[in-house]
């Protein structure tokens, strides 16, 4: 038997040819053909088949029962919800197809797609970034066609990733408003993300919408971002709060008619690695393993399968989320690991974007400006302050998904990876 | 040619070193041992993880599959020399 909770929707396309039916997305052949996220499950007689996408944005987690029983779900929550401890929790692999015997209570799982060796490529740089330029088009103008006057939200934090999808959504669809992230308080100046967001927006003449948050804002959507976010690192959880804020903002505006389209920038700076630790009252957080520079893109690559922070947060507001550059995953990550990020940026703008836009240095909306004189010190400074270090958020996290202790946790995730389902059960 | 070690003991001396160093065992630390499990006890934390799969996966010439974490011997010193000894020899 099988029990579904699989409540995300599918977003995904063909770049070549038409589009397959979902069940396509069962074999490989046809999981081959698929850009974007999904996740699927089908029950036939005694067999439950299982497919994820290349990048594992849909999440696809699945409970054993001894009984033959399965449960299949987009959140953890609602397996444990429905008696499965967390840890006989197990996750369909990133690329893969699993298949469950429910008789036998055996696992085949086969992969349909990996991730590309990053910087492996041999053709030009400018040939590749030819190709992104226009499948990210083609990926959009397919959108614009199947969503006519949808209304069209872009994520745009004032960084070089999310400026560029503002960028081509404006370009090739309709009716598109930036939504912006940033910290309030009273009497303080707009945070240097939220003026360089306005510049963007203008420059490209769409209208944008500043969605404040306050203090107590941030800690009211903790417990969301831990439980629908998916993940307890602290990285993670930040993005998730920001995530939430702005998606209740763009449900808020849309009460009725069709829910908007959401693009954001994110997946970009996985596939080139283009973070580093934060340096916060002494202590350093966001750290990350020592690795050479195309050893740690394919790591943070490999890791977007568990966690939620974008697909799982908007979702629960009503929102599909699409990402753009997760079409585009295996050209990026073969790019050169020299290759500077205003680089690839300033190639697929083109004439979209001017230079002081594509070179801007990166401030995260979940760290905030703290150093500068206007104070914008971000959800980041304003857990730790309270006490929420990342000992705290995994206890907290434990908690909500019933887990009697931290080993437990680190016995079903580890490296970034959810335990996939076993060979037999 | 590789110059990686082949033998059981070679392997887990070698990896015993990268964990050693990595993690910042003290030479007096008597908890710490080649069958003592790596997570549970704190010493090898998910960021950890990483780094030290990748630092196997280039001085053995092996490559680890995601299941591969999550095998029982993957959480002792002793089981990972096993599992790459095996790897390497299947490779063979």
């Amino acid at each position: 038997m099988l029990e579904s909770h699989l409540k995300i929707g599918n977003a995904c396309w063909a770049p070549e040819g038409d589009p397959p039916a979902l069940s396509d997305a069962l074999t490989t052949d046809g999981a081959r053909r698929l850009a974007g996220r999904f996740a699927t499950a089908h029950h036939d007689g005694h067999r439950v088949t299982l497919a994820r996408d290349p990048l594992g944005l849909n999440k696809l987690y699945v409970g054993l029962h001894p009984s033959g029983h399965v449960a299949v779900a987009n959140y953890l929550l609602d397996l444990v919800d429905a008696g499965v401890p967390f840890s006989q929790t197990y996750a369909v692999p990133a690329g893969a197809i699993v298949t469950l015997d429910l008789r036998q209570r055996t696992t085949s799982s086969s992969r349909y797609r990996r991730l590309p060796p990053s910087g492996s490529s041999v053709r030009p740089t400018t040939a590749i970034l030819t190709e992104v330029a226009a499948t990210l088009a083609a990926g959009l103008r397919r959108l614009a066609a199947a969503n006519g006057d949808t209304p069209t939200i872009v994520c745009l934090s004032g960084g070089p990733d999310s400026s560029l999808i503002a960028a081509y959504a404006a370009r090739h669809l309709a009716n598109v408003t930036a939504y912006t992230y940033y910290y309030s308080r009273d009497g303080a100046a707009l945070s240097h993300d939220a003026v360089a967001a306005q510049q963007v927006a203008s420059h490209l003449g769409i209208p944008i919408r500043l969605v404040p948050a306050t203090a107590d804002m941030i800690f009211a959507a903790l417990p969301r971002a831990l439980a629908f976010g998916q993940d307890w690192r602290d990285f993670n959880v930040h993005a998730a709060i920001v995530n939430d804020l702005l998606a209740a903002a763009i449900a808020a505006d849309h009460p009725t008619g069709p829910r908007p389209l959401v693009l954001t920038g994110d997946l970009m700076n996985e596939l080139l690695a283009d973070y580093s630790p934060i340096r916060y009252s002494g202590t350093t957080y966001y750290a990350l393993p020592d690795l050479p520079i195309g050893t740690l893109r394919h790591y943070l690559t490999r890791g977007v399968q568990t966690g939620d922070r974008e697909v799982g947060m908007f979702h629960t507001h009503g929102l599909e989320v699409i990402q753009p550059y997760g079409w585009v995953f295996d050209h990026l990550l073969k790019l050169p690991n020299e290759l500077p990020k205003h680089h690839v940026i300033g190639e697929l703008a083109g004439e979209y974007l001017p230079a002081e836009i594509i070179r801007r240095p990166k401030v995260r909306a979940q760290i905030g400006d703290y150093e500068s004189r206007n104070g914008h010190d971000g959800i980041l400074p304003q857990l730790t302050r309270a006490g929420i270090d990342q000992p705290k958020l995994t206890g907290l996290f434990c908690r909500a998904f019933h887990i009697d202790q931290p080993a437990d946790l680190h016995r079903a995730v580890r490296a970034g990876i959810h335990q996939p389902p076993p060979e037999r059960w | 040619m590789t110059t990686a070690p082949t033998t059981f003991e070679a392997v887990a001396d070698a990896i015993e070193h990268f964990v050693r160093q990595h993690a910042i065992v003290a030479d007096d630390d008597h908890g710490f041992n080649r069958e003592v499990d790596l997570f549970d006890t704190g010493y090898i934390d998910s960021l950890g993880l990483v780094t030290l799969t990748s630092h196997l996966e280039c001085t053995f010439e092996v490559t680890l599959s995601e299941e591969d974490l999550f095998h029982e011997d993957f959480a002792t010193i002793d089981g990972m020399a096993r599992l790459i000894v095996a790897r390497r020899h299947r490779s063979e």
